[in-house]
């Protein structure tokens, strides 16, 4: 690998925070840590060796769930208190770990790095994750637009199976699981856990609705426990160094550091290790990450969390990174991947094309999101031609009420989302779009599209 | 466990796990749904059903399992704007053009819109009318500019047809449901079952019948007509005609399921063709139209003369497992009491008598021992020598379902049978060693003590000898025989004994072959072992034929036996029918099929009256049955259509179809159901129990049912000299999809759906018979180097006298008959695939065009008998079943030759 020389990661990918550990990316600028060789050389699976070694599964569980880890692939909910919902290690039934790889938000490509950088630490964590679960085997979903990240990822398998780190029985100890890799076909909903299970299944990427939760009908009918890439990269970090050296890290509500991306007008975009608590101002304006917004411009607004969290204005900018902060601001912190728009941006513009990719990637499944996100994107289209009625913004608020908690999954929601928090901090852009297009028109219906009615 | 909840105010209690839309439908409140069905998994994706839970948000009520104390409420303000929006985000998406369209007035989008109060559409509609209608299907058309995503019919072909066919695709407005590979659905793999179309809640897939129609005029329930599964259909009749058929939704034995035959191959009944009047043969050899008058006083003198001048023994019936009960017993009570002998016998004769004498002979009773049922409960299924997903397609899909739910299946056919396909083991064995392999697995399971000795040491008999005369059958031996890994008949017979509930089927590739009967015994030896009899999942169970197969037999249309099963030969059942039939019954039994064939030859034989069967082209070696036919004196033939065996007649009396006559008919597993007059019969013909009744009052004789019979006072017989069936009664019958399941004993008895419960065989104890090995008539050799194996496929039935006056013809797969013969065989022979070839044996030979494929192994090729240009059955061989007399249809030697190309090709 030579990923010093690779457009792809010509990012800064890891940036030195005075006063902070980093361990998710504190290895992975050495050349040659995709190759099991070199990761062994710096480290890796002697976490996992020592876990099974010295801690009884229960042990491992206790600790994550001490530690206070919460899943890092967009909802934020404690990964230990996850892994309490498996049924009894004594239950015979199989069962399975499905490992979230299909990062598709946009604005987000954190686990991307992690994977084909440093392939064997995510390898590392899920057997620590499948030895406190007794998972029979794990099923990692990579997106199918991550080709060379399959590529790398099988072949650390691979090179871990032959070294005997994944397999039955591993190093004596009388436990072993499988490790697939199961690669996407294009579809955002498979990043959803049912639909990934769906989809690994080999079936259509279709949410299943809840209950049944995973835990009790996962992959192929069998518990089943779904983490993200970047929460399982947690983990050996967690049981080398011990719950309280973790929750030093961090805030009190959300521990550990957080891989978060930065993108747009900003002048260093790129992805990078912080500790949850930094503040948004901190992480877009710090000449160590994101170097403030590029060009001397300045700042219209800016998405937290990947493209579902929806715009800010920059009188948030000193809200902290954390699930909670975020929270109360009415967005959240997703998967972490601020999107920064300068002030020659339009809102209305960029609403419409978030819009469009919900449109494209619902399912089809729930009426309200087939339908409701094609009418969002329609009606922002027409706004955005010059072709908007009055009445529109007040039929945009009530296809996002309609949009919401009405759904199998959060796909609906998520749509909604950006436009009701467009609408909130920019109502004034949109509207101005639709008195210019009635200046200019002269007529309240727009020409064209539109008047199916 | 249960569970109280209130919906609405009121109180309902249900089984834990059940979802609030189901709760509410028990206790009659109706929550809109769209993408529901309650035969399906929920899907939760249209969200109409979402209710309001006191402590909650809203949920959907579709996928929610209640909660003890759960207080739902179905109808707010809140919810009918929240489903009032769906319905317009469905509308959006959707085209009104419903006056014109199909579904008007049974449509569930405008239902839902009515409910809801729907009034306006704000929304932007996207651009239509891009997608033209695949109107590729003969019964089927798929608008998908109607589509509204509920993925209903892709779900009922997964998960209740099995056929995985239909998919949705695309996302957002660009969903539709797309066809195998994207296909026109006529080249899509599609099995036409149809139930796409009745899930369909608008008109995106729909049946040509109800696009042609509109709204019926009346719907009629009644049972199928073509093969044992006696599935309930829904009838819908406008302006005397049958408009279109749909599966009847609380039919016991299909469950609201049907195959393209029950459900569109109707056309037949109106098919020009029909015969309409009585023909009779002049001396010239051509057949001229009489009036029924002339025909039935023709039919009673011909028939009097040769009773009176030859003697009852000269005369013989073969009746219809196609006809009603009703019409059998007016037959068989005929040739008994009318002409005096007992010389009556039905096609089972050449299908399941093996399987009825086996049975009969080991437990007590010549039918199935469970039900249809059970094959949802069971462990293991076992079929042999059967390919249900054609020949019995809703059993079929039953089938596959139970599988895909996670029960175990063997398979044991010569064929890659489409089920093989889903099996834990397939063993491809040789046509006609059956015995071999089915003794190996009694021998696997006898040697490694996978037996219950606690059930064979209770409720068995004969099991030291048997075990004795077994013991040499090993793997081995049959593997030798039938060329089947001696490993995987271990392994199978490890599996099927170590299974909690295991369940045997069989067809005919069972019974039709000289070892038939002794392969029943061996499948009834190993459920005995394993006690595998009297409880549900369990059983042994022959999958019969024909509609009535089961029916005809059990209501005396045989030669030994009058109803139910009671032999001629015992004084007692004499005496009871005297009693109520006034005349003295032979205590000889009858000639079977094939004896009376053979008793014509030698002109004992001079006059036989066959009733719907066409044994000129579906009896085996056929050169033989039709010189039978022309030696006879007079041959009277009741028929629909002018078949092989009518052009022998010398009388050809017109009858009904299933559609147009009242009686009953038994299912393959003993569900006896009523079949309705749908449509007036037409003008010109008589159904065949009218015409039975008319030639007895011309011999001088009433049958004592009224002219013409009542079919109601038929049954009332029945029941009153069958024990078995002492409680059936038409009063019982009468509520749309009714049965009951014999034995029935009294008017109290609710049926029986299983037999020999609890090990209390009708018999006493289950009998073991030891069965030794027996090799077909003929194999394979120098001369004639191929085994010759025949069966049904999906879109025909037997002779395709009815469904090739159908549109099903339209489908290529059921156009013309084709050879499968196996890749490495035809490339010996220099066969190319879609060449014709002929096909020789010592009895015939045939032309045929090749299918080179797979599902036959090498050395074995494989013909249906659908095809009356391709007369399959002049090549088979008159060899038969040692005990019963049924014929090998299933194992004949035959020769392959390449036709010759033309220069060039």
């Amino acid at each position: 690998m030579s990923g010093a020389t690779d457009p792809a990661y010509a990012w800064p990918l890891r940036t030195p925070h005075p006063g902070h550990e980093t361990y998710l990316f504190d290895r992975i600028g050495i050349e040659g840590m995709a190759d099991l060789e070199t990761a062994r050389a710096h480290g890796a699976y002697e976490t996992f060796e020592r876990v099974l070694e010295e801690m009884e599964p229960s042990e491992v569980t206790a600790a994550v769930k001490d530690s206070g880890l919460r899943g890092r692939g967009g909802a934020g909910f404690p990964c230990g208190l996850k892994w309490t919902f498996m049924p009894p290690l004594d239950d015979p039934r199989p069962r399975f770990l499905a490992v979230n790889a299909d990062e598709s938000e946009p604005g987000t490509c954190k686990d991307r790095v992690l994977i084909r950088r440093h392939p064997h630490l995510l390898l590392e964590g899920i057997l620590c994750a499948s030895y406190a679960m007794g998972i029979t085997a794990a099923h990692i979903f990579i997106r199918g637009e991550y080709v060379e990240e399959a590529r790398v990822l099988q072949r650390a398998i691979d090179e871990a199976y032959a070294a005997g780190w994944i397999g039955a029985d591993i190093r004596g100890k009388g436990f072993g699981v499988d490790i697939h890799l199961t690669r996407g076909a294009g579809a955002y909903i498979c990043g959803e856990e049912t639909a990934l299970m769906e989809a690994t299944e080999g079936k259509r990427g279709h949410p299943r609705p809840k209950p049944p939760f995973p835990a009790a009908v996962g992959l192929w009918g069998k518990p089943t426990t779904v983490n993200n890439v970047e929460t399982l990269c947690n983990v050996p970090a967690i049981l080398a160094k011990g719950v309280a050296w973790y929750r030093r890290i961090g805030t009190q509500a959300s521990p550990g550091n957080v891989l978060a991306g930065i993108s747009g007008h900003v002048a260093r975009p790129g992805v990078y290790e912080v500790p949850l608590g930094i503040t948004m101002r901190r992480l877009i304006e710090d000449e160590a990450f994101g170097g403030g917004v590029r060009n001397g411009k300045g700042l219209k607004a800016f998405i937290p969390g990947g493209s579902s969290s929806g715009f800010l204005p920059p009188s948030e900018l000193d809200v902290p990174l954390t699930h909670d902060d975020l929270k109360e601001k009415g967005t959240m912190l997703g998967t972490a991947s601020v999107i920064v728009l300068d002030e020659d941006a339009s809102i209305v513009r960029a609403t419409r094309i978030i819009a469009d990719f919900y449109h494209d990637e619902s399912c089809g499944q729930c009426s309200q999101c087939r339908e409701g996100t094609g009418w969002l994107a329609r009606i922002l289209a027409r706004i955005e031609r010059g072709a908007g009625r009055p009445e529109d913004l007040d039929i945009l608020l009530e296809a996002c009420a309609n949009m919401k908690g009405k759904t199998i999954c959060v796909l609906s929601d998520a749509a909604a989302w950006p436009v009701e928090l467009a609408l909130r901090h920019f109502r004034g852009e949109f509207e101005e779009a639709i008195d210019r297009a009635r200046t200019v028109v002269g007529v309240a219906a727009g020409s064209g599209e539109g008047s199916a009615s | 466990m249960s569970v109280t909840l209130r919906i609405d105010g009121t109180e309902v209690e249900v089984e834990a796990g059940t979802s609030i839309l189901s709760a509410a439908r028990a206790a009659g409140i109706r929550i809109p749904t769209l993408c529901d069905s309650p035969r399906l998994k929920p899907y939760g994706a249209c969200r109409l059903c979402m209710v309001e839970v006191e402590g909650s948000a809203p949920v959907a009520s579709c996928h929610t399992p209640v909660r003890e104390g759960m207080e739902v409420r179905t109808r707010t303000p809140f919810l009918r704007r929240l489903r009032r929006n769906v319905v317009e985000l469905v509308v959006s998406d959707h085209p009104l053009d419903c006056l014109g369209c199909p579904a008007n007035g049974a449509c569930e989008l405008q239902t839902v819109a009515a409910e809801t109060g729907f009034r306006e559409l704000r929304f932007p509609s996207p651009e239509r009318g891009e997608r033209a209608a695949d109107a590729s299907h003969p019964f089927l058309v798929l608008d998908m500019e109607k589509c509204i995503a509920c993925a209903r019919c892709v779900r009922v072909c997964d998960e209740v047809q099995g056929s995985f066919v239909l998919a949705m695709e695309g996302r957002g407005f660009g969903m539709r449901v797309l066809a195998g590979d994207d296909a026109p659905l006529s080249e899509a793999g599609c099995t036409s079952c149809g139930a796409c179309a009745l899930e369909c809640p608008v008109a995106a897939i729909m049946d040509r019948g109800r696009i042609e129609h509109g709204t019926a005029d009346r719907v009629v329930a009644t049972t199928c007509a073509y093969c044992a599964v006696g599935c309930s259909l829904d009838v819908h009749v406008a302006d005397d005609r049958v408009a279109w058929i749909e599966p009847r939704s609380n039919g016991s034995a299909n469950g609201g399921h049907a195959c393209v035959k029950g459900r569109f191959a109707h056309g037949f009944a109106r098919s020009r063709d029909r015969l309409r009047a009585p023909l009779r043969k002049g001396g010239d050899g051509t057949f001229h139209e009489i009036t029924w008058e002339e025909a039935l006083d023709f039919a009673a003198a011909r028939l009097t003369e040769i009773r009176d001048r030859h003697g009852p023994g000269a005369f013989a019936a073969i009746s219809s497992s196609r006809c009603t009960n009703e019409e059998n017993y007016l037959m068989q009570k005929f040739t008994r009491t009318v002409m005096g002998t007992n010389s009556i016998d039905n096609c089972s004769r050449v299908c399941h008598s093996p399987s009825a004498f086996a049975l009969g002979k080991a437990l007590g009773t010549g039918a199935g021992t469970n039900s249809f049922e059970d094959i949802d409960r069971t462990d293991c299924i076992l079929l042999i020598g059967a390919n249900p997903t054609e020949a019995h397609p809703v059993f079929g899909a039953r089938i596959k379902r139970a599988v895909l739910a996670g029960a175990r299946l063997l398979v044991l056919d010569p064929r890659r049978i489409e089920l093989a396909k889903y099996a834990d083991l397939h063993l491809q064995l040789d046509p006609g060693s059956n015995v071999a392999v089915v003794n190996a697995l009694q021998q696997v399971c006898l040697e490694e003590g996978l037996y219950d000795e606690a059930f064979v040491s209770s409720f068995t008999e004969g099991f030291e000898t048997y075990r004795e005369e077994m013991a040499s059958f090993t793997p081995e031996r049959a593997q030798e025989i039938s060329g089947v890994p001696a490993d995987d008949i271990r392994k199978a017979a490890r599996i099927y004994a170590s299974a909690e509930r295991a369940s045997i089927l069989w067809g005919l590739g069972v019974t039709e072959a000289a070892n038939g009967s002794l392969t029943v015994f061996g499948l009834i030896n190993l459920a005995l072992m394993t006690g595998n009899f009297g409880k549900p999942g369990t059983g042994a169970n022959p999958i019969r034929g024909q509609n009535n197969v089961q029916g005809a037999s059990d209501v005396g249309a045989l030669p030994n036996v009058f109803s139910d099963y009671r032999p001629v030969a015992d004084a007692a059942a004499r005496e009871d029918h005297r009693r109520i039939w006034g005349v003295e019954i032979p205590e000889d039994p009858g000639l079977t099929i094939p004896k009376m064939f053979e008793a014509a030859l030698e002109g004992r034989l001079k006059g036989m009256w066959i009733t719907a069967e066409d044994v000129a082209q579906s009896d085996p070696n056929t050169g033989h049955v039709v010189a039978a036919l022309d030696s006879l004196d007079f041959l009277i033939v009741q028929e629909i259509f002018m078949n092989e065996t009518a052009k022998h007649a010398d009388l050809v009396l017109p009858g009904a179809t299933f559609l147009e006559k009242d009686g009953t008919f038994v299912n393959s597993d003993r569900r006896i159901q009523r079949v309705r007059r749908v449509v007036p019969p037409l003008k010109g013909y008589l159904p065949d129990g009218d015409i039975v009744q008319e030639v007895a009052l011309r011999m001088g004789a009433d049958l004592g049912f009224g002219t013409p019979p009542d079919p109601a006072k038929v049954m009332e017989e029945i029941s009153r000299l069958s024990p078995n069936w002492g409680g059936v009664s038409y009063e019982r019958l009468e509520r749309p999809g009714a049965f009951l399941q014999w034995p029935c004993r009294s008017p109290e008895d609710p049926g029986t759906s299983i037999v020999h419960k609890g090990g209390r065989f009708l018999r006493g104890k289950g009998l073991f018979h030891p069965t030794p090995w027996k090799g077909p008539a003929e194999t394979p050799d120098e001369e004639y180097p191929f085994f010759l194996t025949t069966g049904r496929q999906l879109f025909h039935y037997n002779v395709g006298t009815m469904t090739r006056r159908t549109p099903v013809v339209e489908l290529a797969a059921a156009s013309r008959e084709r050879l499968r013969i196996h890749p490495v065989d035809a490339e010996r022979l220099g066969v190319r695939n879609g060449e014709r070839v002929r096909v020789l044996s010592r009895r015939g030979e045939v032309e045929v065009e090749a299918e080179v494929e797979g599902s036959v192994k090498p050395g074995t090729v494989f013909m249906t008998f659908h095809f009356p240009e391709t007369r399959t059955n002049l090549l088979l061989s008159s060899a038969a079943d040692e005990f019963t007399g049924c014929p090998e249809y299933k194992v004949s030697a035959v020769r392959i030759e390449a036709c010759a190309r033309k220069a060039g090709e």
